[in-house]
Order: structure tokens, then sequence, then C-alpha cells
């Protein structure tokens, strides 16, 4: 049986001689392959939540431009100011969802926003999100799940 | 005590002015007009135009030509004889003679003539009765007819009406009732005639007579024998020729165009409704997108026109505004209302209008208020057109404050 790539290699450097050791690939192959198939699972479990953490904070930046967009018509019209709608949060639960596309295997733990400084003079919006994903292959190693964070920033630029 | 009263006097006024008549605190110096008096507005209709320019193009060439050098010279010669010879002796006499003018004493003569017209009259004459006994039986009067009848002296054209009635008691009245409608006359009419008439004045007057002639003379005379040689040559020589290639292209120009018209005389109000208005991009409280409503009342001062002369009317109007957009993207021209109106000496517009780009506080609203006798009026203010956007941020946040909006206006009385 000719045998290449990573194995050779570690053969030589261990001087290793195929035919005083016979059997012995075999009780390598199952020592490394359980870590492999750990280390595989971690990139596919660590990968799909950082995909998650992308989408979560592309909805968390639309939420958050949106939320500064719902500015009090009435009085910017008639006084010339600059106060946030009453539903302004209810516009940042709106475009989170619309942004967001629920799977399975991932939950929010919460939705939440400040304003700075406050409604009548709002500098920017803060929204923030918490969200859960669950593994599948770390549970092997008592993993359920792995927890995200996001925090996005808005603010409402006058044209000038 | 006194000084008391006195700040609760002040303000009372100034509360009552504010609740009775807010409009006139806030509006005035917002406002502007071209200053009536004797200064002519320019109205100004420059455009954009697409024309077929001459583009100037073109170059030189070298063109060989030819021209011919005259070298031709003369030989002067002759010889003198003794013999009869004639020569040429100018002379001149002024004589008179008889002309004619002609003398018009053509004029206007003064004539006359009888003219007789039909004029109208009104008088009425009862023959049998009274004015009281004929409206006591006017219920039994019947026309006869129109009559043309002589009275005195007078001839006259009257509606003659009869009361022939014969009463239950027995008896008969009758009468008759005259209305003279009118009157035959004769008046003297002058008019003026223009008589031709004129002769022929013979005068003095004195022309030249040409009396040169030859004469011949016995003597010592030059015969002249000259004469020229012709010769010469073509010589080659090099011009430079303009070729034209000029050429024709389409080409979007700006045209300066306008006109001057006098000023008029009045008062104008704008109501202008929101105070700050925002571009159609954003919706307002109906969910429609946001506008401008502007209401323009005109009330022309015709007190100091002279007799004789015509009420001034407005009869057009037009209202833009240049919207110098932001970060140097040029002026949007938005035309608001152009267009003609009844024509009246007071009286209002309302319009409403969606802006498409944002602008500064440098952007114009323009009113012009044109009479049918040419004049106009020229009032104009500053209107900035809002609009917003939003971004996102780094997580540093932000110190500046929320933005505000530009504009605020939205009352305003002026006089021109």
């Amino acid at each position: 049986m000719q045998i290449h790539g990573w194995v050779v290699i570690i053969m030589e450097k261990l001087n290793f001689d195929a035919k005083l050791n016979k059997g012995s690939v075999l009780v390598i192959i199952a020592v490394l392959l359980p870590v492999f198939i750990l280390l595989l699972g971690m990139i596919v479990d660590i990968g799909r939540a950082l995909t998650y953490k992308e989408e979560i904070n592309k909805a968390c930046m639309i939420a958050a431009e949106e939320a500064t967009k719902s500015i009090d018509i009435e009085a910017a019209e008639n006084l010339g100011i600059n106060v946030l709608n009453e539903n302004f949060s209810y516009v940042i639960h709106e475009y989170f969802n619309k942004n967001y596309e629920d799977k399975g295997y991932c939950s929010i733990n919460y939705l939440n926003y400040d304003i700075f400084d406050s409604v009548d003079n709002p500098k920017y919006i803060v929204v923030s999100c918490e969200a859960k994903v669950e593994c599948f292959f770390l549970k092997i190693i008592g993993i359920n799940d792995i927890l995200i964070h996001n925090k996005a920033y808005g603010r409402l630029r006058r044209i000038k | 005590m006194k000084k008391v009263l006195k700040v609760n006097l002040f303000l009372v006024i100034f509360f009552l002015i504010v609740i009775v008549s807010p409009c006139e605190l806030f509006s005035e110096n917002w406002l502007k007009v071209e200053i009536a008096e004797d200064e002519m507005i320019w109205v100004d209709n420059s455009h954009w135009e697409y024309k077929k320019i001459l583009v100037e193009d073109g170059y030189y060439k070298e063109v060989k030509r030819n021209k011919w050098i005259d070298t031709s010279y003369t030989i002067k010669q002759g010889y003198w004889k003794v013999g009869q010879y004639s020569i040429w002796v100018p002379s001149k006499s002024i004589v008179p003679y008889t002309a004619y003018r002609y003398i018009n004493t053509s004029h206007y003569e003064r004539r006359y003539r009888d003219v007789t017209i039909w004029v109208p009259t009104y008088f009425t004459v009862i023959i049998g009765t009274n004015q009281y006994g004929w409206d006591v039986y006017a219920f039994a009067a019947k026309p006869v007819g129109l009559k043309r009848v002589s009275y005195k002296g007078n001839i006259y054209w009257a509606e003659k009406w009869i009361i022939n009635y014969k009463p239950y008691r027995g008896g008969r009245i009758y009468a008759e009732k005259w209305v003279f409608r009118s009157k035959l006359i004769t008046y003297r009419e002058y008019y003026n005639v223009w008589i031709n008439s004129g002769y022929w004045q013979p005068y003095t007057a004195y022309k030249v007579v040409d009396n040169s002639h030859w004469e011949t003379k016995v003597g010592k005379y030059w015969v002249d024998t000259s004469y020229k040689v012709e010769r010469g040559y073509w010589e080659e020589y090099i011009v430079k020729e303009w070729v034209d290639t000029s050429y024709y292209e389409h080409k979007k120009i700006f045209v300066r165009d306008g006109y001057y018209v006098p000023p008029l005389h009045g008062e104008a109000v704008i109501e202008k409704s929101p105070k700050y208005i925002f571009t159609k991009w954003h919706k307002n409280t109906m969910g429609e997108e946001c506008n401008m409503e502007l209401k323009v009342t005109w009330n022309l001062d015709n007190s100091e026109i002279p007799p004789g002369e015509e009420e001034k009317k407005i009869n057009s109007i037009y209202i833009y505004e240049n919207v110098c957009r932001f970060e140097n993207n040029g002026i949007d021209k938005v035309i608001i209302y152009n267009d003609s109106v009844p024509a009246s000496a007071k009286g209002s517009i309302d319009t409403i209008i969606k802006f498409n780009y944002s602008g500064g506080e440098d952007s114009i609203l323009h009113i012009y208020l044109y009479a049918q006798s040419g004049e106009s009026a020229h009032i104009y203010f500053s209107n900035p057109i809002n609009g917003y956007r939003s971004i996102n941020i780094s997580s540093n946040g932000s110190s500046s404050n929320a933005n505000t909006w530009l504009g605020g206006n939205y009352y305003g009385k002026v006089e021109f």
C-alpha cells in the first residue's frame, strides 16, 4: 500500500519503519480522526455564528438609520425642530425584522435601543441586539450555543 | 404702585397685539420688493437653447499664380510744320428769356345748405276734454295710429288716440289725444369746400449759351508722331489662399433674455404653509409627499391715477423659485405659477408645489404681478427647501446637537 502526504512526512520524522510497525497507522488515524472532526466542527459552528452576526449587524444598522428618519414631521414643518416620532421604536423593530431572516438554529435574546441625547434632541440612536446560535458539532465538547452581540449607531443629517 | 400698573398695562397691550394680530409682528423684513418709484423692473426670461452655431475653421494653402509684368514704353517724337491748322475756341454768353411759374391760389370756401331732419319731441294735446277727463275715460281710449300733422305751423309725427264712449246713462263722450313724437325742423349747415385755382405768372430768367467753335489759323504747328512700344512677360508668384472648412454644430447655449416693465403701486400679502418646507421625498402627517402652499393676495393702489386713465388691474402672475442646490449642484428653477388671472385690482391666488431638490437660504422665491397696462411688481424672499437623510456613524457617537430646519417665514405684507 502506498501512503502519501502528511502521513509520509510524520512517518519520516519519527524514523518510522513501516515493515516493523505494521498496523500502527491505523492506531494513529484512529486517535487523530476525532480531533480533526472536532476542529472541523468548530470551524463550521463558529463560521455559522460569524455569518449570522454579520446579518444581525446589517439589520441593526438599517433599523438605526430608519429610526433616526422617523421624525415628527408636523413639528419639523411648523416649528422647525427635530423631534423623534412616537412610533420610532416600532420602526426599529419593523426594519430589524424585515432585514433579519429567522432561522431555526438562531434566536434573538433581546433588541434594545438608546437615544442620545433625548427624544427632543436626538443626536444619535444606538440599536443593540443579543442573539444565540445553537452549535451542532461543539455540543460534543459541551458547548451548546454561541452568544453574539451587535451595536449600530444612526444619526439624521440635514442635507447641506 | 404706579410702576406695577404701567407694567401690567404694557403686558396687556403686548398680549392683545400678539393674540389679535400675530401675523403683523413677524412678517415685514423677510419679504423684499423691488422699489417702485421710477425704476424699471427687469423680467428675466433667460433660458438654455439648442442653436445651430457656425464653428469657424480652415487653413491657408499656397497657390501658384501668374501676373503680367508690363515693360511697355513710349517714344516721344514729332516735328514742326508751317501751314493751316484748326484750334478749338471755347466761348460762353448769358442771355435773358421769359419763363413761367405757377401761382397756386387754391383755398377753402365757406358754404352752407339747409338740412331738414326729424327730431324727437314729446308733448300731448287733448281735444274735447282736459287731462282729468281723459284720465277718467282712459279705459275707452283706442289708438288710431301714427299721423303726420301740422300744428302751430310745424310738421309733426303724432300718435292719435280717440275716446268714443257711450255710457249707460246715455249720451256720448268723444275726445282726441295727440301724442307728438317727432318734429320736422330745418337748420342751416355750414361746411368748407376746397377750391382749386391758380395761374401761370411770367418772369425773366437767364441761361448760359455755349458759343465754342473751331477756328482755322495759318502758322507753325507741332505734329506729334509719338508712339508706344508694347512689351512684357508673365511672372510666377505664390499667394496664400484661405480654405474655409467651417461647419455648423448644434450647441446648448444660454440665451440672456428678458424685458423691463414699469412698476405698480399697492400692497401684497404672502401666506406660506408650512413654515419649514421639505422636499417631496419626505412624507407629511397625512402620509403624502411634503409640499408648499402659497397664497398671494394683492390690492393695487389706484388712488393716484389721473382722471380719465384706466384703473390698473393685475391680469397675469408669474411665480418661480430658484432653488440653489447644495454642494454646487447648480440652480433648479421651479415654476410655481405662470398664467393669466381674471383682471382685478384686488384678488388672490392659491398655489401648491412640490420640490425635487433641497436648497439653502440663498434660494429665492420670486413673485411677479403683471398689470394689463404693462406695469409689474416684483416681490421676492428667501425660501430654503429642507431635506434629510440618515447615516450610520462610528461607535464614538456624535456630540453635535440634532439638526434644526431652515425657513420659518409664513406671513408677510409688503407695499410696493
